[in-house]
């Protein structure tokens, strides 16, 4: 940009004139190299800004905030699974310890083939009205 | 957002540690009120207003403790800095000794602006104040930056 033009710029810039884009056009020229003597002191002014622009926080600053932010695992819920389980196995291994043990109900083996087959389509019927609402 | 909320907080505390604190604590208020945020207009002017009005707060305590706190900047967040040959450390001690002398308005209004590019209805919104007020403040901690950089490095001049 010609140097004209920057002095009409810095002229707006000190009147509070400049749009935001006209202050980086600005900021771009006072980067460069090629900047006369009388205008150095601007130059700093303008690096100054440049330069608080790249202060960030410690690293430590988002741990801590992600550490109040970030979801748990809802612990309460699994304790209480893991309770049930335990609870259920239990209830289980007792029931099957009173249980006398398996007695054979069918001599003829078609005869308890047919059994097994009409309780299995009895079970799949039901199951099928059970999804039934769900679809 | 983090790092433009921290360099608001640092700007008004001058200590970087109670400026993250701030941030902490405004991220974490802005989190718990995350049901309201499609209400507000701009979450960012939301919370540059909610540090400003912590920072200002935390001042107020300060000056009632009557502690003076040592000022001290966050030296290590300068450390790894592109611009550091672009500018001498003389000249930078100077011109953030002549911006932390700056009524607190003029600091504001400097560090959303020239550091941060907000728009001058931007600064109003932050800050609570009218559209004038913002140009008013800019233009006096402008020209006072100006001058006395301008004068510093005429004397440096005249010396040697």
């Amino acid at each position: 940009m010609e140097r004209g033009q920057i002095a009409q710029l810095l002229e707006k810039y000190w009147q509070v004139e400049t749009t935001v884009e006209e202050e980086k056009m600005l900021e771009e020229y006072f980067r460069g190299t090629d900047v006369p003597l009388e205008w150095e002191s601007y130059r700093d002014i303008f690096s100054f800004y440049e330069r608080e622009r790249g202060v960030k926080p410690g690293e430590g600053l988002e741990e801590r905030i992600m550490e109040v932010v970030r979801p748990r695992p809802r612990l309460r819920g699994a304790w209480w699974s893991a309770a049930a389980v335990i609870v259920l196995g239990l209830g289980l291994s007792l029931y099957q310890r009173d249980k006398p043990a398996m007695k054979d109900t069918y001599d003829d083996p078609q005869q308890a083939l047919a059994a097994v087959q009409k309780a299995l389509l009895i079970a799949s019927r039901n199951m099928h009205k059970g999804l039934h609402p769900l679809k | 957002m983090k790092d433009k909320l921290y360099r608001l907080a640092l700007r008004l505390l001058l200590n970087g540690h109670d400026a993250e604190d701030v941030v902490q604590e405004v991220m974490i208020r802005l989190w718990s009120r995350r049901e309201e945020w499609g209400q507000w207009q701009s979450l960012e002017a939301y919370c540059m207003t909610a540090v400003k009005n912590s920072c200002l707060d935390r001042l107020r305590k300060r000056q009632l403790r009557s502690v003076g706190e040592d000022g001290a900047w966050d030296v290590n967040s300068h450390d790894k800095d592109p611009h550091e040959k672009m500018i001498a450390k003389e000249t930078y001690m100077q011109i953030r000794k002549c911006m932390d002398e700056l009524p607190q308005h003029q600091q504001m209004v400097i560090q959303l602006r020239e550091v941060e590019g907000f728009s001058y209805n931007e600064i109003a919104e932050v800050l609570g104040i009218s559209l004038d007020q913002v140009k008013v403040n800019l233009f006096r901690a402008r020209n006072a930056i100006k001058k006395s950089i301008t004068q510093t490095e005429s004397s440096w001049k005249e010396d040697r």
